[in-house]
């Protein structure tokens, strides 16, 4: 009894204090700010929003608490966020497909236009990946052997960002693939690595282990990497898009102007601190720090090619 | 209760269930196109459902029938459900209560009537216990999980 | 190797590591012990803290509390019959007849042996054999793992149930309930009505609780007349009964072994989860036992096959982790992005990049289990003592504690509706002789299997006898045929002998 009483004492003291730490702040935030990751602890996305949180925290005064609030394809998460207060404490992990894509192929009860994008943290390009011992080890070899469904390409879901990137850079190359939608586009890696399949699309944080590995090789992907110089990029072969995955914070449309200029300000500072950068550097994901309207535009024309694409491949 | 009785009537009631899985179309809505048909599995397993329920409810059927005589394990004991009504009643109001008074006002409540319905009679020691173990989640999701659990919204 | 392993253990011998394994073991058993807590949630809440933490500390800190997480589980199962996970169901079902009997201390005592042997047999294979393991899991492609699957259902469904069609309508029950939500594959929504809220499907964490830990409070709210059960456990007088013999020990020792083996091996097939695991593992015990007729009314020998299987999966599920960089359950996943976050990039380069971090990872993963042992033996009186107070004192601190982890997975009010109804149908199964453990392993499976079983079809096109071109595919339809066949043996063994069933 006597532990528990001793406890009792510390709680209210310690609560006092934070408190009225919080209350000495300015306007916008006083309370803990929290950020819904609509997929599940641990991946990509979660890692690079609870890196963001614990680095605008400091510059913040105030928690930022990553919540994971997953399933539905990212759809429970983010439509919660359409209908959260508009005061700026409701914030989401926003990325391509549950901004983008998912909005076209799933009945979401939200689009791109109920949020307010704030500011986008991270990037990475698609690319498309053989085994090492592939007969088509060059990008034309691929695209010549790949028609008639000859050919499989491990995804990750039939409605998914990748199988829609995939699908866009397939008729502008004029192939037509297999697609064998695999969970995460790690397992669909290992398929492809374990002989199963005969290529895949993936971004670096998949393919990056087994192409050092050397068992994976890169036949095309959006951007030049420092780590790949060789790789060809779509642009070479004269295929068009932006064909990479993003991640971003928006928050529900209407939130105050200042909300966002005190977001970006914090973010912009944590984006410049070595160790934030260490940090997105080890989990495979490039620091592509954006925000304003001209971002904002680029996402809308993505955004429309994503409707076309998917209006296309509906049943 | 015969449990062969509630055989039949549950068997019957998912034989049902399955027979709509397996005959509306209206139950899947949008979605991309994939060499498996969004329903393919639902429908499978409804197939399942129905040749198992069938046998189990066929096995009652026959016991029924031969009137053998009723194994131990056929019998569904009904004493002491009506406190089970109560506790799905008390959880519902926990329910109900956490959505407006929030977690630390409804919990030691909650706690209180749990315990007075399994016989709880030392008032001074269960009141305690409730309100301790309220505070202590409470303030303990707060500070070490960073969970907010739901506060008074009236 | 064995000069890496040694300078491994000389990296994890020193304050900070050590500190980190008991902080980790300590909150690990706290969090897996409560009835409706579960130790994933203060693994995802500590991940951020360790990012300022150094690789070999923070790994270490995390899968400590992972360790200990999964076996603080058996400890509510024994002692309230209050199982957190479809694993410990099994341990519930032995371990609380024990309990019952005054044998609490034996049912801890050997369900905390086995878990810590299992998962030091499957850490040793994973610090020999990681890397050739990983190449035989690479060979196991969808086509393969749809047979896997089709093989863990039939042994699941037939094994567990009061009779063979109950255990697979329970399986099918749960395949049905799974396919609620989103399709991941397609994005249509199935079953769903119109509410958007039905979108991701049942919430796992809340429904799990609500089928396997909530029907106890039911049972106990049943009994609360009878006066023999004011207390929850008794203690037998016989210090025998309290704890467990070596030669016990010795006697169950191979059933450990095998267990632990059957856990490695499908642990390193990601995906599959600890669950089937266990429930694989009884059944092969059950098969080969003398008695099979204790299984389930309290046999030491089916808590070290459950345990010891349930626990090995935490290390063997490193194995996919960091050679192949797939995490296999959500557990792994939070791990992996541990390692991403410190620059060992998992892969397998790890093992010659980071050579002496991963050794002394290894060796924090040894010295946790030697923790575990200790810390958890110390704490059995300190458990026994809070599980013999009075029901009225236990029971609505499990009501508070499901709803608070109901609560606190999405914090999500909905869930706890699906907690609520859950509850009632984890209790209403019971009572219809359908097996709760089996729907929840339904659950699970069922995703994956549909998953495997479309990237199965899109693999082979239209060449359809290339689902049976590959070897696995016979071993496991073999072994499906053989588990049923010695299934039906074992109960038409058991049905010989009407007179002690009902006793």
């Amino acid at each position: 009894m006597k532990k528990f009483n001793k406890a009792l004492t510390v709680i209210p003291t310690s609560l006092a204090i934070s408190l009225a730490s919080s209350a000495a702040m300015a306007a916008y935030p006083n309370k803990p700010i929290n950020v819904i990751v609509p997929w599940g602890a641990g991946g990509d996305s979660d890692l690079t929003t609870r890196i963001w949180a614990k680095a605008v925290e400091k510059d913040l005064g105030v928690p930022v608490v990553v919540i994971n609030k997953s399933g539905g394809g990212g759809i429970i998460g983010t439509s919660y966020v359409a209908r959260a207060k508009k005061d700026g404490y409701t914030l989401i992990n926003a990325g391509l497909s549950n901004m983008l894509v998912t909005p076209n192929f799933s009945k979401a009860p939200y689009s791109f236009d109920s949020f307010t994008p704030i500011v986008k943290m991270t990037s990475v390009p698609l690319g498309i990946i053989v085994s090492e011992d592939s007969p088509y080890n060059t990008f034309e070899k691929f695209v010549a052997n790949a028609k008639d469904n000859k050919i499989t390409l491990g995804s990750w879901g039939a409605s998914s960002s990748g199988t829609i990137l995939a699908e866009i850079i397939a008729k502008e190359s004029g192939y037509k693939p297999r697609y064998v939608n695999a969970k995460s586009s790690a397992e669909s890696m290992v398929s492809l690595v374990g002989g199963h399949i005969d290529s895949a699309v993936a971004f670096p944080p998949a393919f990056g282990p087994h192409v050092e590995a050397g068992r994976a090789r890169i036949l095309v992907m959006n951007k030049k990497m420092a780590e790949y110089p060789n790789v060809p990029t779509f642009e070479d072969y004269g295929i068009k898009g932006s064909f990479e995955g993003w991640s971003g914070i928006f928050a529900p449309k209407g939130v105050p102007q200042e909300v966002i200029d005190k977001l970006t300000a914090a973010t912009a500072k944590a984006m410049k601190d070595p160790e934030v950068i260490a940090q997105y550097k080890n989990i495979g994901a490039t620091m592509d720090f954006r925000n304003g309207p001209e971002w904002i535009t680029d996402m809308k024309t993505t955004y429309d090619i994503m409707k076309t694409a998917a209006a296309d491949s509906k049943k | 209760m015969d449990r062969r009785k509630i055989d039949i009537y549950l068997s019957t009631f998912l034989i049902v269930i399955s027979a709509i899985i397996l005959t509306n179309n209206n139950l899947v809505e949008g979605g991309a196109e994939s060499n498996l048909s969004s329903m393919f599995l639902p429908r499978f397993s409804a197939c399942l459902i129905i040749i198992f329920s069938l046998t189990i409810a066929i096995q009652s059927l026959m016991k029924l029938a031969r009137k053998s005589e009723i194994k131990q394990h056929e019998i569904i004991e009904t004493e002491g459900l009506s406190g089970v009504y109560i506790y799905i009643g008390i959880l519902i109001t926990y329910w109900i209560s956490m959505l407006f008074l929030g977690f630390l006002i409804s919990t030691p409540f909650i706690m209180i009537a749990v315990a007075v319905l399994l016989g709880g009679r030392r008032w001074v020691s269960i009141i305690s216990m409730s309100v301790i173990t309220s505070l202590i989640i409470f303030y303990g999701s707060k500070f070490f999980l960073r969970v907010y659990l739901p506060t008074w919204s009236l | 190797m064995f000069d890496n392993i040694i300078s491994g253990f000389s990296l994890v011998f020193a304050v900070g590591p050590i500190l980190g394994i008991i902080a980790g073991v300590i909150v690990g058993i706290i969090f897996g012990a409560i009835p409706g807590i579960s130790a994933i949630m203060a693994i995802a809440m500590i991940l951020p803290m360790t990012f300022y933490l150094g690789p070999v500390v923070g790994i270490t800190l995390l899968l400590a509390v992972y360790k200990a997480g999964i076996y603080g589980g058996s400890i509510s199962a024994i002692l309230l019959n209050t199982p957190g996970a479809a694993a410990s169901f099994l341990t519930a079902q032995d371990g609380h007849a024990l309990t019952k009997a005054g044998k609490a201390g034996k049912a801890l005592d050997i369900s905390l042996f086995s878990s810590v042997s299992g998962e030091m047999l499957a850490t040793i294979v994973l610090i020999l054999i990681a890397a050739p393991f990983s190449l035989i899991s690479l060979q196991a492609g969808p086509i393969e793992k749809v047979f896997l699957l089709l093989f863990a259902f039939t042994i699941i469904g037939t094994m567990a149930g009061d009779s063979i069609p109950r255990g697979l309508l329970s399986c099918c029950l749960g395949m049905l309930f799974s396919m609620v939500g989103m399709s991941s594959i397609t994005g249509a929504s199935r079953f769903t009505f119109g509410y958007t809220e039905l979108m991701g499907g049942f919430t796992f964490t809340p429904m799990l609780i609500g089928i396997l830990v909530m029907p106890e409070v039911f049972n106990v709210i049943r009994r609360r007349k009878d006066p023999q059960n004011k207390l929850t456990i008794t203690r037998s007088p016989n210090p025998e009964d309290n704890r467990l013999s070596f030669k016990e020990f010795r006697a169950v020792f191979k059933t450990i072994l095998k267990s632990s083996g059957i856990g490695t091996f499908v642990g390193a097939l990601p995906g599959l989860g600890s669950s089937p695991a266990a429930f694989l593992a009884y059944s092969e015990a059950k098969r080969t036992a003398k008695k099979p007729k204790e299984y389930g009314k309290g046999s030491v020998e089916g808590i070290a096959a459950a345990e010891s299987a349930n626990n090995a999966v935490c290390g063997s599920s490193m194995i996919p982790m960091l050679t192949l960089s797939i995490p296999g359950d959500d557990v792994a996943a939070l791990l992996m992005g541990a390692f991403l976050i410190h620059g060992l990039t998992p892969g397998p380069m790890i093992f010659f990049e980071h050579t002496q971090t991963i050794y002394a990872i290894f060796a924090g993963f040894l010295l946790t289990d030697l923790f575990l042992l200790v810390i958890a033996r110390a704490g059995f009186k300190f458990f026994i003592k809070i599980a013999s107070l009075r029901q009225y004192y236990i029971f609505p601190c499990v009501t508070a504690f499901a709803f608070t982890g109901a609560y606190t997975t999405g914090q999500n009010m909905d869930d706890i509706i699906v907690l609520i109804v859950f509850t009632i149908i984890g209790y209403g199964m019971r009572l219809v002789g359908l097996n709760p453990a089996v729907f929840i392993i339904g659950f699970i499976l069922t995703p994956f299997f549909e998953q495997n079983l479309d990237q199965a079809m899109s693999i082979v096109g239209t060449n359809y006898w290339q689902l049976l071109a590959s070897p696995f595919s016979w071993i496991f339809i073999i072994l499906s045929i053989l588990a049923v066949i010695s299934t039906i043996r074992i109960r038409k063994k058991t049905k010989e002998s009407p007179k002690e069933r009902a006793a």
